[in-house]
C-alpha cells in the first residue's frame, strides 16, 4: 500500500509539472502584461479574448483571473462550469504573487471541488507586477470511475487536504481515520465494519494528500488458504496423536482428548488455543509439545500473513501503476544512471523502435548531435539529483526523421530516472514556420525604404513602426513605440495630423495625401503619405497603418534640374549631349543658334555630322582619352553648321554618368570662337606690320645718313680736284670729274625721294577739312619762288575742300605741280590748272598741264617707283615723285589716274575716298 | 670780333672731318680745330676727363659742331650730357648731319641744339653752309661766358 501510494504521487506530480505549461504561456502573454503596466482598454480585449478562449479549451477550468501586485481583481473570465460556482467571483483572494507556480488546496463549493493554479506575472528584468490564477474542477465523475476501475473495486483512492477535505474525485469523502497521517501504514477498522489497511503519502508541489486503503478481506483470501492447508496438517498430527494415546494408556485418554479439543480449536483458527499441561509423564510432554507446536504454528502463521499481505499489496501497486504505464499517451521511461532505458512505455512506439532496439543501445545514441552536448549536461544536473522540467531534445526515428521531445525527469535516491517525455515536434515545426512567417514578413517591412508606421486605433500611438521610420523621423524605435504624435511634434501638427489618423478611421477608406512637409531632426521633409485603416474580423477598426514616401531628394532633384535646363537652355554656348556611340541626345537653344540644326533635325542623329573631315579623328580619339579616365581641357577645334560653313570652336568635353557612375555619354559646350579667330588674325597681321615697320624706320635711318656720307666724300674730293688742281686737269678731266659730282647730286635725290616716299607711308594719317584750292596755290608759288624766269600760266579752281591729311597732301601737290612745271618747260605758253570734276558721282581733282604729256600705252607704269617714261637728259627726274603721289592717295582711301598723249599734255585725277571710309 | 678759341668737331668720319676742316679754312675760319670721333671721346674733352685732363678754361670750344651717328655714344646723347652739366650747358652746339629726318630735328631742338644743319652732298652747298655757320657763330654770336671752375 505504501509503495503504491508513493508510486500514484510521483505519477502525478509529473503530471502536473507538465499541466501549466500552456497556463504559463498565458501568463507570460504581452497583452497581459500591458494591463498590468497601463491597464488600456485594447489590452484589456485582447487578453479577455485570449483568456475566453483558453476557457473554451479546457472545460475544467472554471475561470482565469488577472490579479495586481496588490491582489486586486483586474480581470475575471468565466467558463461554461462557473454557474455553478458563481460565489467564486466574490473568494477571497491571496494578496500577494506566489514566488512560482502554485497548487491550491481542493476547495468544494456547492458540489463542485476545484483548485486554484496560480503563477506569478514577471517582466524581462523578473520585477513580478501580477498573478495569473486559474480555477481548475478537481475532475469529472468519469475520472473517477477511470481511476476506480484502474486500481479495482477492493481499493479506495482519495485525494484530499491537510485541512481535512477528502475526495475520491466525484464527490466529498469522509476521510482516512484519524492517526493516518504521519504513519506509513495502518490498519482500521471502516465504519462499516470491514477492516482495511492504509496509507497516506503527500503530493509534492501541492497541499494535497493521496490515501490509498485496501480491505483486509481481500488481503487475507490467499492467507486463508494457505492456513487451511495448514489445519489439515495439524488434524494429521492430532489422529497420530490419538493413536499413540489408545496404545499407551487410557489414562492419557482424557489429556489426549484435551489435546484433541485443542487441535480442533486450532485447525478452525484458534490459534490461542493451548492445553493445560498438569502431568510430568509423556503426556504432559505431550502436552507441552502440543502447546509449543501451537505456538509455533501460531508465530509462523503471523509472520506468514505479514509477508503475503505486504507482497500482494506491491503486486496490487505494481498493477496499478503498469496500467497508467501503458496507457500514458506521453512517452513514460525509466532509465539508470548508467544512460540505458530500463523500461519505456509503447508511446515510445512513435520513435519505430522495438523494445529491444531501445533498451540495448544508451539512449544518447538516438539523441541528434546537435543536441548531445546539452543533453549530457541536463544528465549531469539530474546526476546531483535536479529534477528536469521541459528540457528538449531530438531523438532519431528508426526512418531517420528526428522528432523534438519535451522532457521532465526527476532522478530518485537510487539514481533511477523516471522520465515523461512530450513528442513536441508538431509544436517545433508550427512554432518555426510562425517564426519564419515572421522573419519574413519582419524583412519585408523593415526593408521597405519607405517609413511604415501602426498606430493603435484607440489611443493612435505607435505600435510599430520600421527602420526607414525611425531614420526619417530621427526618433529611435524605442523612444516611438507607445507613444503618440504629441510627443513628438508641435500641438498644431500633432492635432493636424491625428485628425487625418481619425478621419481615415471613421471613413474606413484608404487616405492619400500626396504633399506634406513635416519639421524632423534632418530638417523639413517632403511626405507623401497613404493611411489605411486595419479592421479586424467584425470589421472594427483596430489599428491604422501609414507609408510615407520621403520625395524631399526627389523634389529638390527636380528644381535643381529645373534650374539646370534654364541655365542650358539660355546659354550663348552651345550644349550638346550625346551617347557614348555617337547620337545626339540633347540640344540646347545655343546650338540650335551656332550649328542651325533644330532638335528634331539632330536629336538621334550621329553627332559626327557636326564636325568637318579633318576633326572626326580627333573628336573620337578624345572620347577614347575621356573613357580612360583623362581630364581633357578645353580645345579648339573646326566644327560645321547645317549650311556647311565651318566655325573655329572652342569645346569642352566631358563624360556624363549615371547615378550608379557609369558613363552614359559626353557632353559638349561649345563657344564660335570665328570672330575672336578673325581679331586674332589681324591682330598678328598688324604686329607683323608693325615690325616691319620699325625695321624700314631703322633701314631709312641708316640710308640717310650712311649712304649720303659716301656721295658727299664722292662729290668733296671732286669739286676738290676741280678747285686745287685744276690746271692739272685737261677738260675731258675736268668735264669726268664733273659727271663724277652731277651722280653723286642724283643719287643724293634718289635718295631723299626715296625717303620720302618711305616717310610718306610710315607717318601716321591725320584726316581734317583742307583748303585744297590753298594747297594747290602754295606748291605753286613755291614752284615759281624757285623758278622765277618761267612764266606759266596757272588756274586754280577757288573753294575746293576735301578730307585728308594737309602734310601729306601738300607733299602729293609738290609733286603733282612739280611734274607739271616740269614737262611745259619746254613749250611756249605753258598752262597747269586744278579743278574738280564729277566721276561716277565721286569728287575727282585733276592737275592738268598742257607739256609733253606721255603714251596711254605705258600709262600703267607711271605710278611705279623709279618708272620714268623721259630721258633724264629730257626732264630731270627720279622717278619717285607719282608713286609717292600714288601712296599718298591710297592712304586716305582714294585713286589716282592720268590721262594724257604725247605733246599734248596729261591730267593726273585724284579721289580722296573711293567709298565711305568707315564702311 | 675775333678770337682763337677752339671748334670742336664732333665726327667719327675721317672724310667728312677733312671736307669739314677744307670747308672752315676755305671761309677764313683760323679758329683751332679739336677733332672728337666719338661720343665719349667729346665729353672726355668737354668734361676734362682722362687724355683730356687739366685742360685749361681757354680750351673750352666757342662752337660744338656735332654729327648725331656716332659710336658709342651718339650725338643726342652727347647733347643731353653737355645740357646737363653746369660747366657746358651754356656752350653753342650746331648738330652738322646727314640726315633730315624729322624725327632727328625735333629731338635736337628740343634736347637745346642751337642750330641744325644738313650736311649737303654738294661741296659747294656744303662749303656755303659752313661759311654762313662760322659767320654766325665765330664772329656774330657772343658767348656767353666760361663759368669759374669750381
Amino acid at each position: 500500500v505504501l509503495s503504491a501510494a508513493q508510486l500514484l504521487t510521483r505519477t502525478f506530480e509529473t503530471s502536473i509539472l507538465q499541466l501549466p505549461a500552456d497556463f504559463n504561456r498565458t501568463a507570460s502573454d504581452s497583452a497581459v502584461h500591458r494591463i498590468l503596466l497601463s491597464n488600456d482598454t485594447r489590452s484589456r480585449k485582447v487578453a479577455e479574448l485570449l483568456f475566453a478562449e483558453r476557457v473554451a479549451k479546457n472545460p475544467q477550468v472554471i475561470g482565469l483571473e488577472l490579479r495586481g501586485k496588490d491582489g486586486k481583481r483586474l480581470l475575471w473570465v468565466a467558463g461554461p462550469a462557473a454557474a455553478k460556482t458563481a460565489p467564486l467571483r466574490d473568494r477571497h483572494v491571496e494578496s500577494t504573487p506566489p514566488k512560482g507556480l502554485l497548487v491550491g488546496p481542493i476547495v468544494a463549493d456547492r458540489g463542485t471541488l476545484f483548485y486554484e493554479v496560480r503563477v506569478p506575472i514577471t517582466t524581462a528584468r523578473g520585477d513580478t507586477i501580477g498573478t495569473l490564477a486559474e480555477f481548475r474542477q478537481v475532475s469529472s465523475g468519469e475520472a473517477a470511475k477511470l481511476v476506480g476501475g484502474l486500481i479495482g473495486s477492493d481499493a479506495t483512492l482519495l485525494f484530499g487536504n491537510s485541512a481535512g477535505l477528502w475526495t475520491d474525485l466525484s464527490t466529498v469523502v469522509v476521510g482516512p481515520p484519524e492517526g493516518s497521517k504521519g504513519s506509513s501504514v495502518i490498519l482500521y477498522t471502516a465504519p462499516d465494519g470491514s477492516e482495511r489497511l492504509g496509507s497516506m503519502a503527500p503530493l509534492n508541489l501541492t497541499p494535497w494528500l493521496v490515501w490509498v486503503d485496501l480491505r483486509m478481506s481481500a488481503i487475507l483470501a490467499p492467507a486463508r488458504r494457505f492456513l487451511r492447508d495448514m489445519a489439515v496438517a495439524g488434524l494429521l498430527i492430532l489422529i497420530v496423536g490419538a493413536v499413540v494415546a489408545w496404545l499407551i494408556s487410557r489414562e492419557i485418554t482424557m489429556p489426549l482428548r484435551d489435546i484433541a479439543l485443542a487441535a480442533k480449536d486450532i485447525s478452525t483458527g484458534d490459534y490461542t488455543r493451548r492445553v493445560i499441561v498438569s502431568r510430568q509423564d509423556e503426556l504432559g510432554v505431550l502436552a507441552d509439545s502440543f502447546n509449543s507446536m501451537a505456538h509455533e504454528i501460531e508465530g509462523s502463521q503471523r509472520a506468514m500473513e505479514g509477508r503475503v499481505v505486504a507482497r500482494t499489496s506491491e503486486l496490487k501497486a505494481l498493477e496499478l501503476f503498469e496500467r497508467f504505464f501503458a496507457l500514458s499517451l506521453d512517452m513514460l521511461c525509466i532509465s539508470g544512471m548508467d544512460g540505458h532505458f530500463k523500461r519505456v512505455n509503447p508511446a515510445f512506439d512513435v520513435l519505430g523502435y522495438t523494445r529491444d532496439e531501445l533498451l540495448s543501445r544508451q539512449f544518447l545514441e538516438f539523441v541528434h548531435p546537435d543536441d548531445q552536448a546539452a543533453t549530457i549536461a541536463e544528465a549531469a544536473k539530474l546526476a546531483q539529483g535536479v529534477k528536469t522540467l521541459r528540457f528538449e531534445n531530438r531523438y532519431r526515428c528508426k526512418d531517420g526523421s528526428y522528432r523534438w521531445l519535451s522532457w521532465t525527469t526527476s532522478p530518485d535516491s537510487s539514481s533511477t530516472l523516471y522520465s515523461v517525455g512530450r513528442d513536441v515536434t508538431e509544436q517545433r515545426v508550427a512554432a518555426e514556420a510562425i517564426r519564419q512567417t515572421n522573419q519574413f514578413l519582419e524583412g519585408v517591412i523593415e526593408n521597405i525604404p519607405h517609413m511604415v508606421f501602426v498606430k493603435d486605433a484607440e489611443r493612435l500611438a505607435f505600435v510599430r513602426v520600421n527602420r526607414s521610420g525611425e531614420e526619417l523621423l530621427g526618433i529611435p524605435r524605442h523612444a516611438l513605440l507607445g507613444k503618440t504624435d504629441s510627443d513628438f511634434f508641435p500641438k498644431h501638427v500633432a492635432d493636424s495630423l491625428q485628425a487625418k489618423d481619425r478621419e481615415t478611421l471613421k471613413s474606413l477608406v484608404p487616405l492619400d495625401i500626396p504633399e506634406e512637409s513635416f519639421q524632423t531632426v534632418k530638417g523639413v521633409r517632403l511626405l507623401h503619405t497613404t493611411k489605411v485603416p486595419i479592421l479586424d474580423s467584425t470589421g472594427t477598426p483596430r489599428y491604422l497603418l501609414g507609408i510615407s514616401e520621403d520625395l524631399t531628394e526627389q523634389r529638390q532633384g527636380e528644381v535643381a534640374r529645373a534650374r539646370l535646363a534654364t541655365i542650358s537652355e539660355d546659354s550663348e554656348d552651345a550644349i550638346i549631349g550625346r551617347t557614348l556611340d555617337g547620337s545626339v541626345t540633347d540640344w540646347n537653344t545655343g546650338a540650335r543658334r551656332m550649328f542651325g540644326y533644330t532638335e528634331d533635325e539632330i536629336l538621334g542623329q550621329p553627332f559626327t555630322v557636326l564636325f568637318p573631315e579633318q576633326s572626326k579623328k580627333e573628336e573620337s580619339y578624345v572620347t577614347k582619352r575621356l573613357l580612360q579616365g583623362e581630364r581633357i581641357p578645353h580645345a579648339e577645334t573646326v566644327m560645321r553648321r547645317k549650311d556647311g560653313r565651318e566655325l573655329d570652336v572652342s569645346i569642352t568635353r566631358s563624360l556624363v554618368y549615371d547615378s550608379l557612375g557609369k558613363p552614359l555619354g559626353v557632353s559638349k559646350i561649345a563657344r564660335d570662337i570665328t570672330h575672336i579667330r578673325a581679331q586674332q588674325n589681324l591682330l598678328a597681321a598688324k604686329n607683323a606690320a608693325d615690325a616691319a615697320n620699325r625695321e624700314l624706320e631703322s633701314f631709312s635711318y641708316s640710308v640717310a645718313h650712311d649712304l649720303r656720307a659716301p656721295l658727299r666724300s664722292i662729290d668733296g674730293f671732286s669739286q676738290t680736284l676741280l678747285e686745287d688742281y685744276a690746271e692739272k686737269l685737261d677738260a675731258d678731266g675736268q668735264k669726268s670729274l664733273s659727271f663724277i659730282r652731277e651722280s653723286a647730286q642724283h643719287m643724293a635725290r634718289l635718295i631723299d625721294d626715296m625717303l620720302a616716299l618711305s616717310r610718306v607711308s610710315r607717318s601716321d594719317l591725320h584726316r581734317r577739312s583742307v583748303d585744297l584750292s590753298a594747297l594747290a596755290r602754295a606748291a605753286v608759288s613755291r614752284l615759281q619762288g624757285g623758278d622765277p624766269e618761267r612764266n606759266v600760266g596757272v588756274v586754280i579752281q577757288e573753294g575746293l575742300l576735301g578730307e585728308g591729311d594737309p602734310r601729306l597732301l601738300a607733299v602729293a601737290f609738290d609733286n603733282l605741280f612739280g611734274n607739271a612745271w616740269k614737262f611745259t618747260a619746254k613749250r611756249d605758253g605753258a598752262r597747269v590748272e586744278f579743278g574738280c570734276t564729277s566721276q561716277d558721282s565721286v569728287q575727282a581733282y585733276f592737275v592738268r598741264d598742257n607739256g609733253a604729256g606721255f603714251d596711254m600705252a605705258f600709262s600703267d607704269k607711271l605710278f611705279g617707283a623709279f618708272q620714268r617714261l623721259h630721258a633724264v637728259a629730257e626732264f630731270d627726274g627720279t622717278g619717285v615723285g607719282l608713286a609717292t603721289v600714288k601712296r599718298i592717295v591710297s592712304r586716305h582711301g582714294g585713286r589716282v589716274w592720268a590721262e594724257g598723249r604725247v605733246n599734248h599734255g596729261a591730267t593726273f585725277f585724284f579721289t580722296l575716298y573711293e567709298e565711305d571710309p568707315l564702311a | 670780333m675775333s678770337n682763337d678759341r677752339v671748334i670742336l668737331l664732333v665726327e667719327d668720319n675721317p672724310h667728312d672731318e677733312e671736307l669739314t676742316r677744307r670747308a672752315l679754312k676755305k671761309c677764313k675760319v683760323m679758329n683751332p680745330v679739336v677733332v672728337a670721333h666719338d661720343g665719349v671721346e667729346a665729353l672726355d674733352y668737354l668734361f676734362g676727363r682722362r687724355s683730356h685732363a687739366g685742360h685749361p678754361p681757354e680750351m673750352m670750344p666757342q662752337v660744338i659742331l656735332l654729327d648725331l651717328k656716332l659710336p658709342k655714344i651718339d650725338g643726342l646723347e652727347v647733347l643731353k650730357a653737355i645740357r646737363s652739366d653746369e660747366r657746358t650747358k651754356l656752350f653753342p652746339v650746331v648738330i652738322l648731319t646727314s640726315s633730315l629726318e624729322e624725327e632727328d630735328l625735333i629731338k635736337g631742338y628740343s634736347l637745346g641744339a642751337n642750330a641744325y644743319v644738313r650736311k649737303p652732298v654738294d661741296f659747294v652747298q656744303f662749303i656755303e653752309s659752313v661759311r654762313q655757320l662760322g659767320l654766325f657763330w665765330l664772329i656774330l654770336n657772343e658767348t656767353a661766358p666760361i663759368p669759374e671752375k669750381p
